[in-house]
């Protein structure tokens, strides 16, 4: 008896000391300092760049941000930063030839524990948006009802934009979480591409879609009238321009005045429609550079997992949708298509996400924040809403009952 | 659990029959206000101390009380809520051969209604920052097991003496509104100490060792509807945090383990004793969250030293028992800076710095002095004053924001016993009075004007500098039964109000629109609030 109190007392010693061990010789928290040079080198000498960058520091485990402005050079410092791990983001914006250019870069995760380092970021230019996805409802509605998902895709541009041949998908994970997914792609580089569990097509020869400016599409998972088939649902997507409508099955009926999308890669759909979490997922449109190969798979390390792989360039628009707000530091984009995410924090209540107005024309139009970070951009609403704002509807669209 | 319990009633089972059987050696009533007054004389039973019992020992007696307390009103903490308790108490003292022994078993099922912020803990720690919590109002349902032993061997070759302080607890609840929570606290403590023995003096060590273990689990009862939460970090930081059924927060758990040490000093005449201690421990808790994939949420290192003087004068008829302590209580709290390591094989969190983010000091001092008079029943009557200084400082670092809280508090009481025959009637006043020194909360963190500011900081700082007076009456009816035991019924009400002073709040933003600043300004008052603190119980002593 006198051995095992003696081997107790030992052992919760050992482990008292270890515990103090731990804890030993840590300092108190003081702030610290840091550079950020941003470069334009990738950028047309024919673009117009900005006068300064806006560079914001923001550590999501904290709440904590700062944001600094460049010089006419592209420096800033800081020395207000708790020590910490950084999203840092630089955004600009110039006006040249009638367009609109957004210039932005990230770094993220990055640790900046000790004061005075540097870092660069390399900021590439786009044009306003085209095509960008204006409002996601995917948290479905009360009684557990889910098929009534829609996608709604904007012309935000002053160009007529054709949606032929658009992809649109969800990447992998699923869902925001701290599992990790390491791809193994031919060309050695994953950091250029993003991975779609599934990827459906907009039909068409290349003209047969025409999207003009302040005109939307509207993607449905079934382009039914919800509200009669359940009364909590709060969308009629009976005129959707779309549905993702899977043959064969004859649970989900089809609405013959929308076009059925292509499933041009299915390893993320099962049943009888494209299901995607209620709980946000990560969706990107995109025009693909080269044919949707159903077997151009490739698998993370250690998984069995398959997802096409799209390259960033070909990407028009992505959102990351995550839980809630816990999980915005697991967000599964890449920060050079979305550096931030949107969530809902709650499902099966008809809450949608959707982009903010940035400004309306003389017309009427409106232009839509596009800044690639949907923390900034996006809004929630309560309930989801088809065509809010009121968009234009394509001429084409000849079921659409205003 | 169920083998837990078995082993708590197997020892209260022990414990009755230990009572029953020293009953048979004694011949003289044992009332409950003689027991008030051994335990007053009693100097190194009330250390840290152990062994010392030897030398100041406890008389002979067992004790079993059902109770039931009320404390409600809207003088209170927003963590603390109303609480409605059953408590069933049992102790007692008795020689066991030469060496001495005292035991006490506790069982408390409390009902805790309209709290807030604090989703998990069953117990409220001001030195924990790292909880979570929610500001729905909601109620826990708990129920606490507690036992304590003591044993001293007698004086050993006229020199020593040794003996050990034993405490098990273990407390299970459930936070009863979403987003509630299953929370379960464990802890066990071991004082082994010695005391020399030189004539009139006497000296004495103490070896402190505390391992305790807090597991909870929030959870959704209602899981389509997430419930927003906080990860507090101390004087009105936090992290929004969601509790949901998928994608929500997992486990939390609390490593603690202290270590410390007491030394004491006694003298024992033939009319005075007098007991000098002065302890100190030092503790850690590390707080992780979801046991597959472990996260530090944060640490606690923590100092305490204190010391403690008491001073008991017999005379022929009265006894004086004047009692001095002084407290320090400084801790440090720690944030993690982690992140995942992706690497396919390790997928954990991975800590790559550490900072003391925040710091909490309390400190306390009181006086008291006790005059009882004595009689065959314990005490015809006694009188006491006491005096209390309290000064709570919580700061954090980066970005500074601080708490400060600081009073004075006196009180006078007395009772007296009233006896008709055999039967004893005990009846006693108070009355206090608390003066608040400071008061002030300085924010700068994120979110200034959010529900943790408002509803819980602003709120508790009213409670927290508010004067207030206060009044209690107390009766004791006891009964003798036998040679040696009695029945007593007793009933106590205490009413607390805070006065007119309370403070008001002021709050704006600098220029830049960024730092935010809001603290205490003497002004008009605030709702004044009141507590009612009751109890009814039935006991017996044999």
């Amino acid at each position: 008896m006198k051995k095992y109190i003696l081997i107790a007392i030992v052992l919760l010693t050992a482990i008292s000391c270890e515990q103090f061990k731990q804890v030993a010789e840590i300092e108190e928290v003081t702030p610290i300092s840091a550079n950020v040079k941003i470069s334009a080198a990738g950028i047309s000498a024919d673009t117009p760049l900005p006068s300064s960058y806006t560079v914001r520091f923001i550590n999501y485990g904290e709440n904590f941000e700062i944001s600094k402005t460049t010089d006419a050079s592209g420096n800033v410092s800081t020395s207000d930063l708790i020590p910490g791990v950084y999203t840092v983001t630089a955004t600009g914006e110039s006006a040249g030839g009638g367009f609109t250019y957004y210039f932005s870069g990230s770094l993220t995760n990055i640790n900046i524990l000790t004061g005075g380092q540097n870092f660069n970021i390399e900021v590439a230019s786009s044009k306003a948006g085209a095509l960008i996805l204006k409002e996601i409802y995917f948290n479905g509605s009360t009684g557990y009802y889910f098929k009534d998902q829609f996608y709604e895709i904007y012309n935000n541009s002053e160009e007529v934009q054709y949606a032929d041949g658009m992809g649109i998908g969800n990447i992998l994970p699923t869902q925001a979480s701290t599992a990790t997914y390491n791809w193994e792609v031919p060309d050695g580089k994953p950091e250029n591409y993003i991975y779609l569990a599934s990827i459906w097509q907009v039909p068409g020869d290349g003209n047969d879609f025409p999207v003009k400016p302040g005109e939307s599409i509207v993607i449905a998972q079934i382009a039914q009238n919800h509200t009669a088939i359940k009364p909590t649902s709060p969308v009629d997507l009976s005129g959707a321009e779309f549905e993702t409508f899977i043959v064969n099955q004859s649970v989900n009926p089809d609405n013959p005045n929308a076009h059925n999308m292509i499933l041009a890669f299915d390893k993320g759909v099962f049943g009888t429609q494209w299901l995607v979490t209620v709980f946000g997922g990560a969706y990107a449109i995109f025009m693909p550079d080269k044919e949707i190969d159903p077997n151009g798979w490739v698998k993370p390390q250690g998984k069995s997992d398959q997802a096409y792989p799209i390259p960033i360039d070909c990407v028009l628009d992505a959102v990351e949708i995550v839980n809630n707000a816990t999980k915005i530091n697991q967000k599964r984009m890449p920060t050079n298509l979305d550096a931030g995410a949107t969530f809902t924090g709650a499902t099966y209540n008809c809450n949608s996400v959707s982009r903010k107005i940035r400004e309306t024309k003389a017309d009427g139009r409106h232009i839509y924040m596009d800044t690639n970070n949907s923390s900034d951009d996006f809004q929630l609403n309560s309930v989801a809403m088809v065509r809010r704002n009121n968009p234009g509807v394509p001429s084409w669209n000849t079921w659409y009952k205003k | 659990m169920k083998k837990m319990k078995k082993y708590i009633i197997a020892s209260v089972l022990a414990l009755s029959t230990l009572f029953v059987a020293q009953a048979q050696g004694s011949k003289s009533t044992i009332y409950p206000t003689a027991l008030e007054l051994n335990q007053a004389k009693a100097t190194w039973f009330n250390s840290n101390n152990a062994a010392g019992m030897i030398l100041t020992p406890l008389s002979d007696f067992g004790t079993l009380s059902v109770g039931y307390d009320w404390k409600v009103g809207d003088y209170k903490l927003q963590q603390e809520g109303n609480l409605k308790t059953l408590d069933i108490n049992t102790s007692g003292s008795r020689p066991l051969g030469k060496a001495r022994v005292w035991g006490e078993f506790s069982y408390q099922n409390i009902t805790q209604e309209d709290t807030k912020f604090n989703t998990l803990r069953l117990t409220l720690d001001p030195d924990m920052p790292y909880i979570l919590a929610d500001s729905r109002l909601s109620y826990f349902k708990k129920q606490t097991y507690n036992m304590t032993m003591k044993a001293a061997t007698p004086v050993l070759w006229d020199l020593v003496a040794f003996g050990a302080t034993a405490n098990y607890y273990t407390k299970s609840g459930a936070k009863q509104i979403d987003p509630r929570c299953e929370s379960f606290e464990y802890g066990i403590e071991v004082k082994p100490s010695a005391v020399f023995t030189f004539g009139d003096h006497s000296a004495g060590l103490t070896f402190m060792y505390k391992n305790a273990f807090d597991r909870y689990s929030p959870l959704n009862s209602n899981n389509q509807q997430d419930q927003p939460a906080f990860n507090l970090r101390g004087v009105g930081t936090f992290v929004d945090v969601v509790v949901g059924s998928f994608g929500g927060l997992g486990t939390y758990y609390y490593k603690t383990n202290r270590l410390g040490g007491a030394l004491q000093y006694g003298y024992q005449g033939l009319n005075a004793k007098v007991l000098a201690e002065g302890y100190y421990t030092y503790q850690v808790i590390d707080v992780f969250h979801s046991p597959s994939k472990p996260r530090r949420m944060g640490s606690t290192i923590q100092h305490v030293a204190g010391g403690n003087l008491q001073t008991v004068l017999e005379g022929d008829s009265f006894t004086n028992k004047i009692t001095l302590d002084g407290y320090m209580r400084s801790t440090d709290g720690i944030e993690y800076i982690q992140m995942i390591d992706a690497t396919y094989e390790v997928q954990q969190w991975v800590t790559i710095a550490k900072f003391i983010r925040s710091k909490y000091d309390f400190t306390g001092l009181s006086l008291k002095y006790d005059l009882y008079k004595d009689s065959g029943a314990g005490y015809d009557w006694m009188a006491g004053i006491q005096g209390q200084y309290t000064d709570r400082l919580d700061t954090y670092i980066l970005p500074e924001s601080s708490f400060k809280a600081e009073n004075v508090y006196g009180e006078i009481y007395g009772k007296k016993n009233f006896m008709v025959g055999n039967n004893s009637i005990v009846v006693g006043l108070s009355a206090g009075y608390n003066y608040n020194i400071a008061g002030e909360h300085i924010y700068n963190g994120p979110f200034p004007d959010s529900e943790v500011i408002r509803e819980l900081y602003e709120k508790d700082l009213a409670i927290l500098s508010a004067n207030y007076y206060q009044f209690g009456i107390n009766l004791k009816a006891i009964f003798p039964m036998g040679e040696k035991s009695t029945i007593y019924v007793a009933a106590s009400c205490k009413y607390l109000r805070s006065d007119e002073e309370l403070h008001n709040y002021s709050y704006g933003t600098d220029t830049e629109g960024k730092n935010f600043w809001w603290n205490l300004n003497p002004g008009p008052q605030l709702t004044p609030s009141s507590r009612t603190f009751a109890n009814f119980s039935i006991g017996f002593t044999f």
